[in-house]
């Protein structure tokens, strides 16, 4: 292989994962965006959706789209359900909450990743493939599977920002993000659009979680790291910008795969957080600073 | 005679914590009228209107709306009853784009051509609004701003309007015009619940008026008469 066709490789390899991270960023940083909650339970949600998806696959006989709905499903409540009763409960008695949801939120993926531990135990499952064979132009080669999930993350992040940009509960989600009184004096039910938001965003990481399992495969503390990602992203981007979380989430996935491929594979994940590190020196407001020329 | 009461608020007592900062406060607004109140910086203006459109909680009292109780509902409830509030500061949502405040200001309905027909008549009431309909609210001058935060009132149809300090920072020239647009919103209809450190213009506007101070009603007349009043011109007017 020459050294050009290795390149793109990877960028294909890298253009996949990253398409993943930036879904997992766009879930992170929306709430944060909407609600000022860093939901450090993420990593964990992440986790326990693969284990639900896995269950559900092999309950329905390798059958990918409905296992995935119901996924998704059951997240998008749980979601919810989470808002009402770890969120909500805290933001009514304190205006000081961020530091007591944060600390539940915690809470939350401890519980989770114990669970999983007890039910599932320490051992890594996975599935080989959703779709077999790979795809040839020359010498590159995209497996079937990443091009599935390239292409239903792509189909993901435009349904998300038409969402958020083009329907009235989007609407909605931006005045409450800007004012919450001010939106409450318009009419919109606030914890409503909370809730949603907290759906929707666990909706997305557990669409991660569903596709990603043949690149990675799952075990307990896989949501630890994968939390840890989502939340780099969210702040490479600019914290509470979907666009900069959607490009910082490719930029993330290309450097790791490019490290992976050029030097090694042990490399990854300190190439990745090196280079948010420098990034967020001269940009400390992320991709979102930086698009909008910020000036010292 | 009096149309009949739109909005009563009886003996309501409201707290921020331990202040207490609302004390046995009533008043009539009957339908049609401009009511105004006013009254000294912290004197409880505010946190009145707050009450009303369900911001904040009362302690006591009650606040009834046409024979129904609203005190306790939350403020997305009471803006479908037909009560609006254009909070003070105008708080407008500076990121997104003129439109796009309007329309949340009509999120309440469903039928877009009314949505459609309630636009047409902000644009008529304040025609800059219409040449900057795709600008971001934030780039707004301060008196634009301003008209905004009424027009986006406005876009819901609303029986009675709660309006809080809308003179707040505006030159003079802005002010006279803005109490003239308010008039005519009256008139086309709108009853007017006006809070107000501009004793003047709003006393000269409504129909009838209140004076808040610490937190209790000190003095209730009509607008014109309160005007004359020798404590209202020595305490607010300076004369």
């Amino acid at each position: 292989m020459t050294s050009m066709s290795e390149l793109l490789q990877h960028l294909i390899n890298g253009i996949t994962l990253g398409a993943m991270y930036s879904i997992m960023g766009v879930g992170f940083t929306l709430i944060f965006g909407i609600m000022e909650v860093l939901n450090f339970a993420y990593g964990q949600l992440f986790m326990f959706s693969a284990y639900t998806f896995l269950f559900l696959y092999s309950f329905f006989g390798g059958n990918f789209p409905p296992a995935a709905a119901i996924t998704l499903t059951i997240y998008f409540l749980a979601g919810m359900l989470l808002e009402k009763t770890l969120v909500e409960p805290i933001q009514k008695k304190t205006p000081n909450w961020s530091i007591p949801v944060l600390m539940s939120t915690i809470g939350l993926g401890m519980v989770l990743e114990n669970i999983a531990l007890i039910a599932w135990g320490a051992i890594y499952r996975g599935i080989p493939y959703y779709f077999k064979g790979v795809l040839e132009f020359s010498s590159l080669r995209v497996s079937y599977d990443r091009l599935f999930i390239l292409i239903v993350s792509v189909c993901t992040l435009l349904f998300t920002w038409f969402v958020v940009h083009k329907t009235k509960i989007g609407l909605a989600m931006r005045a409450v993000s800007q004012n919450r009184k001010a939106a409450a004096l318009m009419g919109i039910d606030t914890n409503k659009v909370y809730m949603f938001t907290f759906g929707l965003s666990t909706a997305l990481v557990a669409l991660a979680g569903s596709l990603l399992i043949p690149i990675l495969s799952v075990y307990p503390t896989v949501g630890s790291i994968c939390g840890m990602k989502a939340f780099a992203v969210t702040l490479l981007g600019g914290i509470g910008s979907m666009e900069g979380a959607i490009i910082s989430g490719f930029i993330l996935g290309i450097v790791e795969s490019i490290t992976a491929g050029f030097i090694s594979p042990f490399f990854v994940d300190m190439a990745a957080f090196l280079c948010i590190i420098i990034i967020l020196v001269f940009f400390p407001r992320g991709i979102y600073g930086m698009l909008r020329r910020e000036r010292k | 005679m009096h149309n009949p009461v739109l909005l009563e608020v009886s003996n309501i007592d409201l707290y921020y914590g331990e202040l207490h900062v609302l004390w046995d406060v009533s008043l009539k607004v009957y339908d049609g009228e401009v009511v105004s109140v006013i009254g000294p910086n912290g004197a409880g203006k505010t946190s009145l209107l707050n009450a009303i459109s369900g911001i904040h909680p009362i302690r006591s009292g009650s606040i009834y709306y046409m024979d129904e109780r609203i005190d306790g509902l939350p403020p997305h409830y009471i803006v479908r009853k037909g009560i609006v509030h254009v909070p003070e500061g105008r708080e407008i949502f500076p990121e997104l784009t003129v439109i796009e405040n309007l329309l949340l200001g009509a999120y309440t309905l469903k039928d877009h051509k009314e949505i459609e027909r309630n636009l047409q008549k902000v644009y008529e009431l304040f025609p800059v609004l219409k040449t900057r309909k795709k600008q971001k609210a934030g780039t707004l001058s301060g008196g634009e701003q301003q008209m905004l935060s009424i027009a986006r009132g406005l876009m819901s149809n609303p029986r009675i309007l709660l309006v809080d300090e809308p003179s707040q920072g505006l030159s003079p020239i802005l002010v006279s015009e803005l109490f003239k647009t308010i008039k005519e919103i009256n008139k086309d209809g709108t009853t007017i619940l006006l809070v107000e450190q501009n004793v003047h213009y709003s006393l000269a506007l409504a129909h009838r008026a209140y004076v808040l101070e610490n937190g209790k009603i000190v003095l209730s007349g009509e607008g014109k008469s309160l005007l004359h009043h020798e404590y209202v011109k020595k305490a607010y007017l300076g004369v």
